[in-house]
C-alpha cells in the first residue's frame, strides 16, 4: 500500500471513530481535603490541584493538555458504574495507651465501641490492628512492643465481638510516627494502636 | 452494666450479620494485598498462567489483572487503605504492591490498561508517595495523596 494512502485510512478513521483519549480527573478525599496530581509522558507535564479538573491525551507522544473543569453530570455519565463500585473509604481510630503501660486510656476505652458498630455496618468488613511507639530505646525491641500492643487490642475487640478472622495484626515500630521526632524522644502521641475498620 | 451482659448484648447485636455474611469469606489468605468488597457480575482475574472469576470476598495478590466485561464493576479495598475500582469493560493490572513500612519496602505499581476507574490513596501513598506508579497507556500519574478518576480509551 502506499504511504499515501495509509495516511489517508488514517484520518478517516480518526475522523469515523473518536480518538482514544487518557482522561486523568482529581476530585476530593473523602475527608474533603484535595491532593496533587502530575501527568505527564514523553512529551510534556501537566499538573492538577484542584477538585473536578483533569488533564486529557492524545496519545503518547504528545504532551497532555492543560487541565479543564469537568461538570458533575460528565463525572457521572462517564464515572458513575466505577464510582457504585468504589468500595466505602476505611474508617481509622487511634487508641492511646496510659504511659508505660498496654493499658488504654480512658478515652480510648470509651472508643471501642464505636469500633465494633464500624466493624457491624460495613459489608465484608476486616479490621487491621496496627501498633506504633515512639523512638524511645532500639528499633527491634520496638518493632516488638508495638506487635505486643496490637496483639493486646486483637484480643479486647475480639471479645467485644469482632470475628478473630477477620482481624489482623501488624507493627511499624517506631517508623510511622504521628508526630516525626529525633531517635530516643519520648512522645505521647506517637505511642499508639491504629485500628482501621476497611 | 456488667461486661459480661454488655459482651452477651453485643454478639446478639451480631448474629445476623454474622450469618448474613457467612457466605462470603471471612478469611483472607497470608500473602492477599486486598479484598474483592463489590462485584456486579461478571468480572475476572488473570492470575499467572490462568484465569478465575472474580468473588465477593476473596482475595487480590500481586500481579493480578482485574477485568469486567461490557455490565460488570468491582471494587476493591488493599490492606494499606487504598481503595479501587472498576467501571464496565475496564482492565487494571497489579504490577507491584509492597507495605513493609518497618523494612522500609513500599511500593504500589498498577497500570489502567482500559475503561474507566477510581482510585484513592492509601498509607503507602502517605508513607513514600515516590513509590507509587500509576499510569495509562498515554501517561504516568504522580500523586500526593487523593483521590482520582481515570478513563483509558473512548
Amino acid at each position: 500500500m502506499e504511504p499515501l494512502s495509509i495516511f489517508l485510512l488514517w484520518i478517516a478513521g480518526a475522523l469515523l471513530l473518536d480518538t482514544p483519549t487518557d482522561t486523568v480527573v482529581l476530585v476530593e478525599d473523602p475527608d474533603g481535603k484535595v491532593g496533587r496530581v502530575v501527568v505527564s509522558n514523553d512529551a510534556g507535564t501537566q499538573v492538577l490541584d484542584a477538585a473536578n479538573t483533569k488533564v486529557t491525551l492524545a496519545n503518547r507522544t504528545s504532551a497532555p493538555k492543560p487541565p479543564q473543569v469537568v461538570s458533575a453530570k460528565e463525572i457521572a455519565t462517564v464515572f458513575g458504574r466505577a464510582l457504585d463500585a468504589a468500595p466505602p473509604p476505611p474508617e481509622h481510630f487511634t487508641l492511646y495507651f496510659e504511659t508505660g503501660t498496654s493499658t488504654l486510656t480512658a478515652e480510648s476505652q470509651a472508643r471501642l465501641r464505636e469500633i465494633v458498630t464500624s466493624f457491624d455496618n460495613r459489608r465484608l468488613a476486616r479490621a487491621t490492628i496496627t501498633g506504633h511507639t515512639d523512638t524511645v530505646g532500639n528499633a527491634d525491641r520496638n518493632y516488638e512492643l508495638a506487635l505486643r500492643r496490637a496483639d493486646a487490642i486483637k484480643v479486647v475487640l475480639v471479645a467485644a465481638g469482632l470475628k478473630s478472622g477477620s482481624v489482623s495484626t501488624r507493627s511499624h515500630g517506631e517508623v510511622d510516627p504521628v508526630v516525626p521526632t529525633a531517635d530516643n524522644v519520648s512522645e505521647p502521641e506517637n505511642r499508639r494502636v491504629e485500628v482501621t475498620i476497611w | 452494666m456488667p461486661i459480661l451482659i454488655r459482651i452477651l448484648l453485643i454478639a446478639a447485636l451480631a448474629v445476623p450479620f454474622i450469618v448474613g455474611n457467612s457466605v462470603a469469606r471471612a478469611e483472607l489468605a497470608e500473602n492477599a494485598i486486598g479484598q474483592i468488597k463489590t462485584l456486579v457480575s461478571g468480572a475476572s482475574i488473570r492470575r499467572g498462567d490462568g484465569s478465575v472469576d472474580a468473588e465477593l470476598g476473596g482475595p487480590v495478590f500481586e500481579g493480578d489483572v482485574l477485568s469486567t466485561d461490557s455490565d460488570g464493576t468491582v471494587g476493591v479495598t488493599f490492606i494499606d487503605g487504598t481503595v479501587l475500582s472498576l467501571g464496565p469493560t475496564s482492565e487494571i493490572q497489579i504490577d507491584a504492591f509492597i507495605f513493609e513500612p518497618q523494612e522500609k519496602n513500599l511500593g504500589f505499581t498498577a497500570k489502567f490498561l482500559s475503561g474507566t476507574a477510581t482510585y484513592l490513596s492509601g498509607r503507602i501513598a502517605k508513607l513514600a508517595p515516590d513509590t507509587v506508579n500509576l499510569s495509562t497507556p498515554f501517561s504516568t500519574i504522580g500523586i500526593r495523596g487523593t483521590r482520582l478518576l481515570i478513563k483509558v480509551g473512548d
